[in-house]
C-alpha cells in the first residue's frame, strides 16, 4: 500500500488504518530498533511505544512524497531504541585513539559476505556500533548523530574512525585465516 | 573492494534483509503479539484519559458551581450591605428630616407667638349710614371695633363725592370697597365706585355719587371696606 493511500484512511477508517500502518512497518522497524538495542524484549518494548507515538501523533505528519512516511517512522523508532538504551544503561565512547592501526583508506580484497560482516558489527562494542548503524544504515551525518546521542561530532567521527579499524581489522584476520586453510 | 564500497553494500544488504527476513509465521505471530500489546495500551490510555477527563469535569463543575455559588453569595452580601448602607443613609435623612421640620415647627410656633392672629388677613366690615342732609357721617360702630392695623378712617364729604381714607400702618395685599348694600331710595342710578390710591399705607376711596345728593333726597346707604394683609 502507498503511503499516501494508507494516510488517507487515517480520515475515515482509522482502527484499520492503524492496524495497516502497523502490519506495513513493524518488521522493518522491529529489527532497525534490535540493531541497537541488541535484546529482542527491549526492541519489543522501544516498538510498542514508538508505534503508540507514531499513532497518536500521525495528525502531525505531513507528507512529502513517498518514503517520507517511512523515513519518518523510522525516526521515531530510533530516537525510541535510543531514548530506551539511555534508561538502561550510559552508553560509553572510547575517545582513545591511538591505537588505530590500519587506514580506512585500503581495498579489501576478494568478496566479502556482508552476512558475516554484519555479524561483525553485532559484535563491536556497543559505542562503536551505534555510530556505524547510523552513519552507514541510516546514512545519518555526524553532526545529527551527534544531536541524537548528544555527543560532539568529534566523538561521533572517532567512534565511525574506530568502527571502521574493527571492522577491517577483523576482516583481515578472517582473510588470512581463510589464505591459510587453503 | 573499496571500503566506501563495502559499507554502501552493508547499508543495502541490512535494509534489504529488515525486510525479507520476517516472512514467516513465527514472525507474524510475534507482530501479531506487539499489536495486541500496542492496542492494549493505547486503548488503556484512552481509558486513563477519559477516567482524568471525567474527573476533571466533574471536579471543574463543582469549582464552577462553588465559584458561582460564591460569587451569589458576594452579590447577596454586597446587595445587603448596600441596603443596609441605604437604610442608614434614609435613617439618617429621616432624623435631618424630622429636626429640620421640628426647626420650622418651632420658628413656626415662634412666628405664630410673635405675628398677632389677625395680621395674616385682616377682613374687616365697616357699615356707614350717610344723611345726605349734610356732611354727616353716622359710625354705627364704636371706636374699639376698628382694628389696631387700622389707624383711622376719615370722610372727606363733598358735594356729590365721598373720600373714605384708611390709614394703615403696614402695606396691605389687597383692598375692595363695596357699596352693594346701598339701601336704595327712590333714586339710586349715577352711583359708582372708584378706586383711587394706595400709597404710603393709605387707602383712599373715592365714591362719586353724581347728582344723587344734589336731589336732597334722603337715603340710606351702607359700605363695606375689606383690607387683606400679607
Amino acid at each position: 500500500l502507498e503511503e499516501k493511500e494508507l494516510i488517507s484512511r487515517f480520515n475515515h477508517q482509522k482502527v484499520e488504518a492503524q492496524k495497516l500502518l502497523f502490519e506495513q512497518y513493524y518488521r522493518k522497524m522491529y529489527y532497525t530498533a534490535l540493531r541497537y538495542l541488541n535484546v529482542r524484549e527491549d526492541a519489543e518494548d522501544a516498538i510498542v511505544e514508538a508505534f503508540i507515538r507514531i499513532l497518536n501523533n500521525i495528525g502531525k505528519f505531513k507528507y512529502e512524497g513517498e518514503g517520507s512516511l517511512a523515513k519518518w517512522i523510522k525516526t521515531i523508532v530510533i530516537n525510541e531504541s535510543f531514548r530506551s538504551l539511555s534508561k538502561k544503561k550510559r552508553i560509553v565512547y572510547n575517545e582513545d585513539i591511538n591505537d588505530a592501526s590500519i587506514e580506512t583508506n585500503e581495498d579489501i580484497e576478494g568478496n566479502i559476505d556482508m552476512g558475516f560482516l554484519l555479524s561483525l558489527v553485532e559484535s563491536m562494542p556497543r559505542g562503536y556500533r551505534i555510530v556505524f548503524n547510523l552513519y552507514v544504515v541510516e546514512n545519518y551525518s555526524h553532526k545529527e548523530i551527534s544531536e541524537l546521542l548528544s555527543i560532539s561530532v568529534s566523538t561521533s567521527k572517532s567512534q565511525l574512525y574506530k568502527a571502521r579499524n574493527y571492522l577491517m581489522s577483523q576482516l583481515k584476520k578472517q582473510r588470512a585465516y581463510e589464505m591459510g586453510r587453503y | 573492494m573499496k571500503w566506501e564500497d563495502i559499507e554502501k553494500r552493508f547499508g543495502d544488504f541490512v535494509n534489504s534483509k529488515e525486510v525479507t527476513r520476517t516472512d514467516n509465521d513465527s514472525e507474524s505471530l510475534h507482530g501479531a503479539k506487539i499489536w495486541t500489546e500496542i492496542s492494549y495500551r493505547m486503548s488503556s490510555k484512552r481509558t486513563i484519559w477519559a477516567y482524568w477527563w471525567t474527573a476533571a469535569s466533574v471536579i471543574g463543575t463543582i469549582i464552577i458551581f462553588s465559584l458561582i455559588h460564591s460569587s451569589t453569595i458576594k452579590q447577596k452580601n454586597s446587595e445587603i450591605a448596600r441596603l443596609e448602607s441605604e437604610l442608614i443613609y434614609m435613617k439618617d435623612s429621616e432624623n435631618k428630616l424630622t429636626g429640620q421640620v421640628k426647626q420650622m415647627q418651632d420658628k413656626l410656633d415662634l412666628a405664630q407667638s410673635i405675628i398677632p392672629e389677625n395680621k395674616n388677613t385682616q377682613t374687616r366690615t365697616e357699615e356707614k349710614y350717610i344723611n345726605t342732609s349734610g356732611s354727616k357721617l353716622k359710625n354705627v360702630y364704636p371706636a374699639t371695633t376698628i382694628p389696631d392695623s387700622i389707624k383711622n378712617i376719615s370722610l372727606e364729604d363733598e358735594l356729590n363725592t365721598e373720600i373714605y381714607i384708611a390709614e394703615v400702618k403696614e402695606p396691605v395685599l389687597s383692598h375692595s370697597i363695596m357699596t352693594d348694600e346701598l339701601i336704595p331710595s327712590t333714586t339710586t342710578s349715577g352711583r359708582s365706585v372708584q378706586y383711587d390710591t394706595y400709597e404710603k399705607g393709605t387707602v383712599h376711596y373715592k365714591i362719586d355719587y353724581g347728582d344723587m345728593k344734589s336731589n336732597n333726597e334722603t337715603f340710606q346707604r351702607s359700605w363695606k371696606l375689606t383690607i387683606t394683609y400679607p
